[in-house]
C-alpha cells in the first residue's frame, strides 16, 4: 500500500514567554492509504499539534521537518491550496465536537461543501449536496434530527454529525481528535463503531487517543512521547 | 455561500449587532432630515428671490433715475425679454385702521407689468382660487368659501361680524347680506362708494385701484399685527381688523437731490387686498402701491421744468415749456422662457448703456448703476446659507463617525464571540478572505437595512415636520424655526430622492467601514487556538 502521508523529523515548538517548549522533537509518522492508526499519547504529549500539523491547520517549526500528503510537501503550499487541503483532502473530528450553534443538523452536515463551492456551484449542486448530507445522517442514525440545532442533541448525537460534517466532502484522510474524549464508555463505543464502520468502508483515519482501550481499536498504535513516536 | 447562509441566521439571532443598525438608521436619519431641510432652505431662498425681483434687475439710486420709460421701450423691444416693469421703492410709515404705526417697505408698482415679470396676481391672499389650491387649505380657511355673491356673503360675514363687533363699531348694529353688501364698503372705505367688497377683492388687489378709481393700497398678510397665523398657511381673521375693509396712512419721506429729507408725504389709502409670499420679512413688511401714486408722493413724477434765469413778476422761476421726467428707483425684467439671466443681463446693460447715451447728464451713468441677475442679487446671501449648510452637514457627518466607531466596538465584540466558530470554518477550508467577508457581508446588511430604516424615518418625520414642530411649540414651547430667522413660515418639508440616497450610501458605508478592522481580526485569528477557545 502506497504513503498517503509521510511525516520527516517533524518539529514544533511554542514560545512561552522567554521560554521554548519543544512539543514534538524531530518525529517520524506514516499513514497508509485505508489505514486506521491510533496515536497513543499523555495528555500534554502532542497529540493536538500533530493533528493540527497533519492538517495544515498548523505549520510546523521553521527546517521542522515535512509533512508529505501523496508525496507533497504540504507545508510549500500557498493558502489557497492549504484551505482546500483542509476542505477537501482531510477532515476534523474535535474532541468538543465544534458545530455552528446558529445552523441545524443538516447544514453542519454540509458545511464543507458550502466552503467548497461559491453560490452559484452551491446551489446548482444543492439538492445532490443535501441528498449527500441527508445520507450520511441516515448511517449514522441521525435522519430524524436533521432539522435540529446542535443544542438540542445529546453529546454522542452531535459527534455523529461532527463525523458526518468531517465525511462530507469525502476527504482522504479523517483526522479525529480524542473523538470520544468527552462520552461517557457506552456512547463513546457508539461513536468508534461508527468510525469503524467508515474504515471498513475504506477511510484512512487517524485517531488521536491517551486511552489505550480506545487505541487498541485501530489497526495499528503509535505512541506519542517526548515529541518522538514509538511503535507500541 | 456559507457567509450568506451564517448572515442570514446571525441576522435573526444576534441582538447586539441590531444596534450596530439602529445607530446607522439613526444617523442616516438624522443627516437626511437636517439635510433635507436646509436645503429645502436653500431652495426657498433662491425661489423666494426670484419670484420678487424677477430674472434681472436694474437698480438705481435712491432718488430713483430718470428716462426709465424709454429704457423700458428699448428693453421691451428685445427678443429675449418677456416683461419688464418699473418700481420704487423706499421706507413708509404706515398707520392702521387700530392706530399703531408700522414701519413699512413701500414698494410702488405697476400691477399689470409686475404681475407680469413676478407673477404678483399669484400672492394675492385674497382671490377665487382654483380648485387645486383651495385642496391645499385647511379646512377652516375662509378662502375655500364661495366666492359667488349672495351664498358666500353669509361666509365672508363671518369674518366681517368680527370687525363690526368691536365695540367701536357695536352702534351699528348687526346687519344681513344686503346690509353688507351696500353698507361694509361705504361706511369703512369713502373712496368705493358702492363697490361690494367681493368685487373688491376679486378686481382692486390686481389693479391697486377700486372700483371707483382710488389708488389702492395691498400689505404683506403680516403687516397688520392682529391678522393671526393659524397652522398650514391660513390667517384667522375672525374677530379682528379685517383689513380689506379698512384703510390706512401711509407716510413717505421724499429726498432731494442732495439726500436730505422733505417735508414727509402721507395719504390715505382704501386696502384693496393682501398678499403671501410665504416669506416673513416679505409678508410683514412690504406694501404695494400704485408707482405713479408713490412717484407723486416722493416728487419723483414729470414735472415741468423751470428757468434758472427767467423769473415772473413775483421773483419765481418762469416754465420753459419742456418736461423733466419722472423717476423710477428699479426696473424689473423677465425673459423669455429659455434664455439664460447672465445673457438677459447684458443685454440689458446695453439697452441701459443705449438710453444713457442718449441724455447725458441726465441720467445716472451705466457705471453707478446695478444691473444684476437675481442669482447675482441674493448670492451673499445664498453664499451664506450654502456655507452654513455644508457646515452643518460636516458637523453631522462627523457626528456620524461615532456610529462607525459604534459599529466596530459592536463588531470586535461579536468577532470575539465567534471565535470558536471561525476556528471551525478554517478547519473545514474557509479561507482568510472568506472569514473577512463572512463579517463585511453581515455589516453590508445590517447597513442596508440600517440605512433603509433610517431613510424611512427620515422621509416620515421630513414629510410631518410642521405638524411635529407645530406640536412640540405647542405642548412644549420648542420653536427651532422661528419665521422671523428663516424667513419662512414652514419648515422645508421635502426629502431629495438623489441626496437621499447618497447618504444612504454613505451609511451602508459606514457600517461596512466599522466593520472593516474587527473583520480583518477575524481573518487574522490562528485557527489552532481559535479552537482551543471555549
Ligand atoms: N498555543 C500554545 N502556546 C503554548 N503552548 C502550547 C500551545 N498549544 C499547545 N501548547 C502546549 O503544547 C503541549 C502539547 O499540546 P497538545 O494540545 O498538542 O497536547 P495533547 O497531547 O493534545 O494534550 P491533550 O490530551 O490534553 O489534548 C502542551 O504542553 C501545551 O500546553
Ligand atoms: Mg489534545
Amino acid at each position: 500500500m502506497t504513503h498517503l502521508l509521510e511525516v520527516r523529523s517533524l518539529r514544533k515548538t511554542y514560545r512561552l514567554g522567554r521560554v521554548d517548549v519543544p512539543v514534538l522533537k524531530g518525529l517520524d509518522f506514516d499513514v497508509r492509504e485505508g489505514e486506521w492508526v491510533a496515536v497513543l499519547g499523555a495528555s500534554g504529549s502532542g497529540k493536538s499539534t500533530l493533528l493540527h500539523l497533519c492538517g495544515a491547520l498548523d505549520r510546523p517549526d521553521r527546517d521542522g521537518g515535512t509533512v508529505l500528503y501523496r508525496e507533497q510537501n504540504i507545508n510549500k503550499w500557498s493558502a489557497k491550496a492549504k484551505d482546500r487541503y483542509r476542505n477537501t483532502a482531510v477532515g476534523f473530528v474535535f474532541q468538543f465536537y465544534h458545530l455552528l450553534p446558529e445552523m441545524n443538523v443538516l447544514q453542519n452536515t454540509a458545511l464543507a461543501s458550502m466552503v467548497r463551492y461559491g453560490h452559484l456551484g452551491y446551489l446548482s449542486r444543492r439538492s445532490q449536496l443535501m441528498r449527500r448530507a441527508a445520507q450520511l445522517l441516515d448511517a449514522f442514525g441521525l435522519s430524524n434530527r436533521a432539522r435540529h440545532k446542535p443544542a438540542e442533541l445529546s453529546g454522542g448525537e452531535r459527534q455523529r454529525v461532527a463525523i458526518a460534517r468531517a465525511l462530507m466532502n469525502e476527504p482522504a484522510l479523517l483526522l479525529a481528535d480524542e473523538p470520544t474524549g468527552n462520552l461517557d464508555a457506552v456512547t463513546g463505543g457508539q461513536i468508534l463503531d461508527v468510525i469503524a464502520e467508515t474504515h471498513r468502508q475504506g477511510q484512512t483515519i487517524v485517531m488521536v487517543t491517551h486511552d489505550r482501550a480506545i487505541a487498541s481499536r485501530a489497526d495499528r498504535i503509535v505512541e506519542l512521547k517526548g515529541g518522538r513516536l514509538a511503535t507500541s | 455561500m456559507y457567509q450568506a447562509s451564517l448572515t442570514s441566521r446571525y441576522l435573526l439571532r444576534k441582538i447586539i449587532p441590531l444596534l450596530a443598525m439602529l445607530s446607522v438608521a439613526l444617523c442616516t436619519a438624522m443627516v437626511i432630515i437636517v439635510f433635507s431641510v436646509m436645503n429645502g432652505f436653500l431652495d426657498l431662498v433662491t425661489q423666494a428671490g426670484r419670484k420678487l425681483i424677477g430674472d434681472v434687475a436694474i437698480d438705481g439710486p435712491v432718488t430713483g433715475f430718470a428716462w426709465y420709460e424709454e429704457v423700458l421701450d428699448e428693453l421691451r423691444r428685445l427678443k429675449t425679454v418677456e416683461a419688464a416693469s418699473p418700481m420704487i421703492e423706499t421706507y413708509g410709515l404706515l398707520k392702521m385702521p387700530y392706530n399703531q404705526i408700522a414701519q413699512v417697505q413701500v414698494v410702488g408698482i405697476d400691477p399689470e407689468s409686475y404681475d407680469a415679470v413676478t407673477g404678483y396676481a399669484s400672492t394675492l391672499y385674497w382671490r377665487p382660487l382654483t380648485e387645486a389650491e383651495a385642496k391645499r387649505l385647511p379646512a377652516g380657511d375662509i378662502r375655500r368659501e364661495q366666492w359667488e355673491p349672495d351664498e358666500s356673503l353669509l361666509d365672508w360675514r363671518r369674518i366681517l361680524h368680527g370687525s363690526l363687533l368691536d365695540p367701536e363699531f357695536e352702534s351699528l348694529g348687526p346687519i344681513g347680506p344686503e346690509g353688507l353688501r351696500n353698507h361694509t364698503p361705504e361706511w369703512q372705505n369713502p373712496h368705493g362708494a358702492n363697490e361690494s367688497l367681493l368685487e373688491r377683492l376679486k378686481v382692486a388687489g390686481r389693479t391697486l385701484q377700486t372700483p371707483a378709481g382710488s389708488p389702492g393700497l395691498v400689505p404683506g398678510i403680516r403687516v397688520s399685527i392682529v391678522n393671526e397665523r393659524v397652522a398650514g398657511r391660513s390667517y384667522d381673521f375672525r374677530g379682528t381688523w379685517f383689513m380689506p375693509t379698512r384703510e390706512v396712512t401711509l407716510t413717505v419721506l421724499p429726498l432731494t437731490d442732495e439726500g436730505g429729507i422733505r417735508n414727509p408725504e402721507s395719504r390715505v389709502f382704501p386696502v384693496v387686498n393682501e398678499f403671501a409670499v410665504e416669506r416673513y420679512d416679505v409678508d410683514s413688511a412690504y406694501v404695494f402701491v400704485p408707482v405713479d401714486v408713490v412717484q407723486k408722493m416722493l416728487g419723483m413724477q414729470p414735472v415741468r421744468e423751470l428757468s434758472t434765469t427767467e423769473f415772473d413778476e413775483f421773483g419765481d422761476p418762469v416754465p420753459t415749456g419742456r418736461m423733466t421726467p419722472g423717476r423710477v428707483t428699479r426696473i424689473v425684467v423677465k425673459a423669455r422662457a429659455g434664455v439664460a439671466p447672465v445673457r438677459l443681463r447684458e443685454q440689458v446693460q446695453e439697452a441701459y448703456a443705449s438710453v444713457f447715451e442718449r441724455h447725458v447728464g441726465a441720467m445716472p451713468p451705466p457705471s453707478q448703476m446695478n444691473i444684476r441677475t437675481w442669482e447675482e442679487q441674493i448670492a451673499l446671501y445664498i453664499g451664506a446659507v450654502k456655507n452654513e449648510t455644508a457646515l452643518v452637514m460636516t458637523l453631522f457627518s462627523i457626528i456620524s463617525l461615532v456610529a462607525v466607531i459604534l459599529v466596530l466596538s459592536i463588531f470586535w465584540t461579536v468577532v470575539q464571540q465567534k471565535t470558536r466558530d471561525i476556528g471551525i470554518l478554517r478547519a473545514v477550508g474557509a479561507s482568510r478572505l472568506g472569514i473577512t467577508w463572512l463579517f463585511l457581508l453581515y455589516a453590508l446588511i445590517l447597513g442596508i437595512l440600517g440605512a433603509a430604516i433610517g431613510c424611512g424615518l427620515a422621509v416620515l418625520i421630513v414629510h410631518n415636520i410642521n405638524p411635529i414642530h407645530h406640536f412640540l411649540g405647542e405642548q412644549f414651547g420648542i420653536v427651532i424655526w422661528d419665521p422671523k430667522v428663516y424667513m419662512f413660515d414652514e419648515v422645508p418639508n421635502d426629502v431629495n430622492p438623489v441626496f437621499a440616497t447618497m447618504i444612504m450610501a454613505a451609511g451602508v458605508l459606514f457600517a461596512v467601514l466599522g466593520a472593516l478592522l474587527p473583520s480583518v481580526r477575524a481573518a487574522l485569528i490562528d485557527p489552532v487556538s481559535a479552537l482551543r477557545y471555549e
